[in-house]
């Protein structure tokens, strides 16, 4: 086997999407798994999107991936979050059916012509003058590639917890992959531990549905992907319950058989996902913690215990469980366990996802640091498109922070690092207004057409679309209406203050109390338009005034960001630079000034310093920035 | 740099009273713009090396009359559009043109900017620049820390708490919005509209403090009123100690406010002669009185001359009964003149504080008068001897933050969705946090994680 254009190692939601990525460029390319009937598997919560991550779902889809295709097809329950919270936090959800998640993601795989799916263990890289040729398997067999996508997710020396037991494993049912990262040491990546866990499964007929909420999905499904319309399987409830104080109590007698609390583990966990250990001592005061029962697809019988994730031996699991209204009976499938895994430093990295050290060499996924599906899966795609643009010799493909959670995503990790498992909030991005679900296409379609994995066609329907909401828009603020008395009781039905001069429709759907539908009423043609396009018009009327401030924050920021630092900079050489600031410059070796002036610790002066002395090697008057 | 493409605006001279000028430069794409709006003559931004000479207005009121110097674009030294402004010294007057300057869209300019922009548009050459990068390299930390440290404590205290507050408010807002689904109670919004509440009074004393500042700078506003001829401007100028007023012996010969600054014991201060007051038709002279009638209400100290010759008359009374006695001396002047004072007071001015002048024979009267002034002063603005460390730059971020604030309660009123009411609030806490020479980081979400208990 010899040949290939790009190497994926791993086919979870990170490999999948650089796989396809590459592949749909043409490219001969090779995914290399352990186990090929977990590709794409959902190991932990049976539900894609949320805030921030329904974004990035988005966004993959606007780019060509295919996650969004994949969600929407396998979708049992959908949920539109944050309805009242503004456009901006507006987020959809999915629970998902894991086993036809997996098996479509699988379909789609296979169905590429370009993509070959390898059952093997990667052993080691090929690595010569640096750069990184291809792999070794554990057979001895050699694969050779102009790329590899390294996208091992927890897989590199994973150890699960179940108490003080300890197995070497990335998931239940999937060996760990031992070696390579000490390989990667060796090559001189800074590598450490991080932690992360998951709840039991228990079985749906144990369980007194009586005694539980039930928690139906929304009457509307908005499809994550522009290519899907409707709902395919049939849609099932989640049910609530929650901990009380005898829960609580068996959790702190028993928290020396927690591996967290005994010492055992040393990698850091995130803070946004606490074991229920963790909840009830560092919150004691709660009386209880809620949690979601969450089917895991229609032909299962595994039950997901959301929010209730920990490494307490198996038996005390039960325990607790069973004080749970509901789950006086439950029966455990699978206890939960806790996984720790090897990650790279992130700062390592590109924002194109390739490794600085050595070439050709792509990272993806949870291996880099993050938690999550979707923050997987858009890696994977990033580093895919990177991996064939570099083989194309095409330009590197870089999102800025103000184009895409992908952006803040890459940027953040490259420039930041993380010590926990790295989640997205909204709160990361600071152009939030500007990065909403609603006009992600807007936002990135023509880009994923440049790269090529979206279609003429595709393009030609949405500028068909755009035309339109422009155009309504444009309708909106020449019709004007006066103050008649037809209109004026109009606007009183409205609850709505009257107008004292002749006012745009436009005008009035940004009064706060008004939206599309109110001004329905004064231009029943209106009526007759697709929602989503009453959705856009409204979020751009509403919002216009603080779409524009981030705008003119965006103008200002875009000439650091474009600033690009030469590789040959000598940090330590800068007039004006303290030594933390020259420290940290050498070892991240920033690609952009304004990629520099994220870094912590680097003050505005260092950028000023920065920018003076780069300046100054080039010839004074002809370089205005 | 962020911010590299804003019009900035800050006095050129240093900050410091005794100067008769002072120079405030501007630069950047707004400048012709502010000028338009600002400047009393039509401005030409093509042509080079222009000087004109008008007044700086802040909508229709005229806050100095200025020399203005133009650099259309490219020919400032920023290599940018830009202006000096020679002002006159006092100095509020220049914080109040640099203030009307940011209304009309500029900022402060960081420290060492102005340079900065010279080097990076190849205005100045390499050699130069060194000087530039030591400026901003005692910016670094240490320094840094020395300038916060010589904020006084309470007023670092009371920003840091305001730091401290819009994290947590911040936080809440956040919690809701990305943590939706999870079973936390963040502060609601009407709390938060009482907590933001809280904070703007905290900022409101810090921006009293800062007003009182400048007025200390500014100095003490003394005005000399009385009747037409009561021998005001000869009391000036004996106190000034030269002739500026001129004095005539007829009715009426001060027609505007006549103005001089003096250091009483070291306190800068600047006493004004009036128009006469008098019923009069003269369309001037009416409005000279109305002037003096609003000095009267801005001092600090007003000097009421009166006429011993003539006695205290009906036109007098009704203005000392305007006057408050706690800052009012009764100066009888010509007292030489006369033999019994009393005799003409039938008006109960025990609550004031009197003097007997007479301008023209002794001097030693006016001695006293000093003392007596001083004394009056020194009462006026004990309370006020707190050292304000705000410069003007700091101050206008504190302004910065005021005004994020008012907007997201007002967006929370008008039930506005949470993520502008947020971006409001991060605006504000940016604001702040630039006072302290701080960055906005990841504090936020770590204090969602601290406060919320939170888990999948």
């Amino acid at each position: 086997m010899t040949g290939f254009d790009v190497i994926v190692i791993g086919a979870g939601h990170a490999g999948c999407e650089a796989a396809l990525a590459s592949a749909r460029r043409g490219l001969k390319t090779a995914m290399i798994t352990t186990n090929t009937k977990h590709i794409a598997y959902m190991s932990c919560n049976p539900a894609i999107g949320g805030l921030a991550k329904g974004h990035i779902v988005r966004e993959i889809d606007s780019l060509g991936g295919q996650m969004a295709v994949n969600t929407d097809l396998s979708t049992i329950q959908f949920k539109r979050l944050n309805t009242k919270k503004g456009p901006a936090v507006r987020a959809s959800r999915s629970q998902c059916d894991k086993e036809i998640y997996s098996k479509n993601m699988a379909q789609t795989i296979l169905q590429e012509p370009n993509l070959l799916i390898v059952e093997a263990e990667v052993k080691k890289l090929i690595i010569k003058n640096d750069k990184c040729i291809g792999v070794v398997n554990h057979d001895g067999a050699e694969i050779f590639a102009k790329a590899t996508i390294v996208t091992t997710g927890t897989f590199m020396n994973g150890v699960m917890h179940i108490g003080k037991v300890q197995k070497q494993g990335g998931r239940v049912g999937d060996k760990a992959s031992v070696g390579f990262s000490n390989q990667l040491k060796e090559l001189g990546f800074k590598v450490t531990r991080l932690k992360t866990g998951t709840p039991a499964r228990i079985h749906k007929d144990s369980i007194d549905w009586e005694k539980t909420i039930e928690q139906p999905g929304d009457d509307v499904f908005y499809p994550f992907s522009r290519k899907i319309k409707n709902l395919t399987l049939s849609q099932v409830s989640c049910f609530l319950s929650y901990t009380n104080e005898k829960t609580h109590q068996i959790i702190r007698d028993n928290l020396d058989k927690s591996p967290m609390y005994c010492g055992i583990i040393e990698g850091v966990g995130p803070r946004y996902c606490p074991s229920i250990e963790d909840k009830v001592v560092r919150f004691a005061d709660k009386e209880r913690h809620q949690t979601f029962l969450e089917p895991e697809g229609l032909n299962t019988d595994l039950i997901y215990v959301q929010g209730m994730s920990t490494s307490l031996p198996a038996e005390v699991q039960e325990e607790f469980l069973k004080t749970i209204a509901g789950l006086e009976n439950v029966k455990i499938i699978r206890p939960g366990y806790a996984v720790e895994y090897d990650f790279i430093h992130p700062t390592q990295l590109k924002r194109t996802l390739e490794t600085k050290q050595i070439e050709d060499l792509f990272l993806a996924g949870q291996v880099n640091g993050t938690s999550g599906y979707e923050e997987a899966a858009g890696q994977g795609l990033i580093a895919g498109i990177n991996a064939a643009n570099k083989i194309l010799m095409q330009e590197a493909f870089i999102l800025r922070r103000d184009q895409a959670y992908l952006g803040v995503l890459i940027d953040d990790l490259v420039t930041k690092g993380t010590t926990e498992p790295y989640r997205m909030f909204t709160s990361r991005a600071e152009y939030r207004l500007l990065l909403r679900e609603d006009n992600t296409q807007e936002r990135l379609l023509s880009e994923g057409h440049k790269i090529g994995l979206v279609s003429n066609q595709e393009m030609v329907d949405f500028e068909e679309k755009q035309k339109n909401i422009n155009q309504v828009i444009e309708k909106l603020k020449s019709s004007i209406i006066v103050p008649s008395k037809a209109n004026l009781d109009i606007l009183q039905t409205l609850n709505t203050a009257a107008i004292v001069k002749p006012t745009t429709h436009e005008e009035l759907l940004r009064r706060a109390e008004l939206d599309f539908s109110h001004i329905e009423k004064l231009n029943p043609e209106l009526a007759t338009l697709d929602e989503e396009i009453k959705e856009k018009v409204e979020i751009r009327s509403k919002y216009e005034g603080y779409i524009k401030k981030q705008m003119e924050l965006v103008e200002q920021t875009k000439k650091l960001e474009n600033f690009k630092i030469p590789n040959t900079v000598d940090f330590n050489s800068i007039i004006g630079l303290s030594t933390e600031e020259k420290e940290k410059l050498s070892a991240l070796r920033p690609e952009t000034v304004g990629q520099a002036s994220r870094i912590s610790g680097v003050n505005p002066s260092a950028i000023q310093a920065l920018i003076i002395n780069l300046k100054g090697k080039q010839k004074i008057r002809d370089l205005a920035i | 740099m962020l911010g590299d493409q804003d019009t900035i605006v800050a006095q050129a001279t240093a900050p410091g009273i005794r100067a008769a000028l002072s120079i405030i430069r501007l630069s950047g794409k707004k400048s012709f713009k502010i000028i338009k709006n600002s400047f009393s003559k039509e401005v030409s931004s093509k042509e080079v090396g222009r000087f004109y000479f008008g007044n700086w207005q802040n909508q229709q009121e005229t806050l100095d009359e200025v020399v203005l110097l133009t650099y259309p674009n490219g020919k400032g030294f920023t290599g940018e559009e830009a202006a000096e402004i020679i002002c006159h010294g006092n100095p509020l007057i220049v914080s109040q043109i640099i203030e009307s300057i940011i209304e009309n869209g500029a900022r402060m300019a960081r420290p060492g900017e102005f340079s900065y922009r010279a080097v990076v548009n190849g205005k100045l050459a390499l050699s130069q620049a060194e000087a530039v990068l030591e400026l901003i390299h005692a910016k670094t930390p240490l320094k840094t820390k020395q300038a916060l440290k010589s904020l006084k404590g309470d007023q670092k205290n009371n920003l840091e708490e305001i730091e401290q507050e819009l994290t947590k408010i911040l936080a809440n807002i956040e919690a809701a919005i990305d943590f939706t689904t999870e079973d936390i109670e963040p502060v609601s919004m009407p709390e938060i509209v009482k907590k933001i509440s809280c904070i703007e009074e905290i900022i409101d004393q810090q921006i009293n403090l800062f007003s009182k500042y400048l007025k200390i700078q500014q100095g003490v506003r003394i005005v000399i009123a009385g009747l037409t001829n009561a021998g005001k401007s000869s009391l000036l100028n004996k106190l000034i100690g030269k002739e500026k007023s001129i004095v005539t012996p007829i009715a009426g010969t001060t027609r505007d406010v006549v103005g001089e600054q003096i250091y009483i014991n070291n306190t800068l201060t600047t006493i004004l002669d009036t128009a006469g007051i008098r019923q009069t038709d003269n369309e001037i002279e009416k409005i000279g009185i109305n002037k003096t009638m609003e000095e009267l209400d801005h001092a600090d100290l007003v000097l009421y001359v009166i006429d011993s010759e003539k006695g205290l008359s009906f036109e007098d009374k009704e203005q000392i009964i305007k006057l408050k006695p706690q800052n009012t001396i009764i100066c009888f002047n010509k007292s030489d003149l006369v033999t019994s004072l009393e005799s003409t007071d039938v008006m109960d001015l025990s609550s004031f504080e009197k003097i007997y002048i007479s301008c023209v024979k002794y001097d030693g009267h006016i001695d006293e008068l000093n003392k007596l002034i001083d004394k009056k002063i020194s009462l006026e603005f004990e309370a006020e001897t707190q050292v304000l460390v705000l410069n003007q730059r700091q101050f206008m971020e504190l302004k910065g933050a005021k005004e994020a604030l008012l907007a997201a309660k007002s967006l929370i009123e008008e039930k506005i969705s949470p993520d502008l009411v947020s971006f409001e609030v991060k605006t504000a806490l940016i604001f702040i946090k630039n006072i302290l020479h701080k960055e906005l980081n990841d504090e936020v979400l770590d204090t969602v994680f601290k406060e919320f208990c939170i888990g999948k």
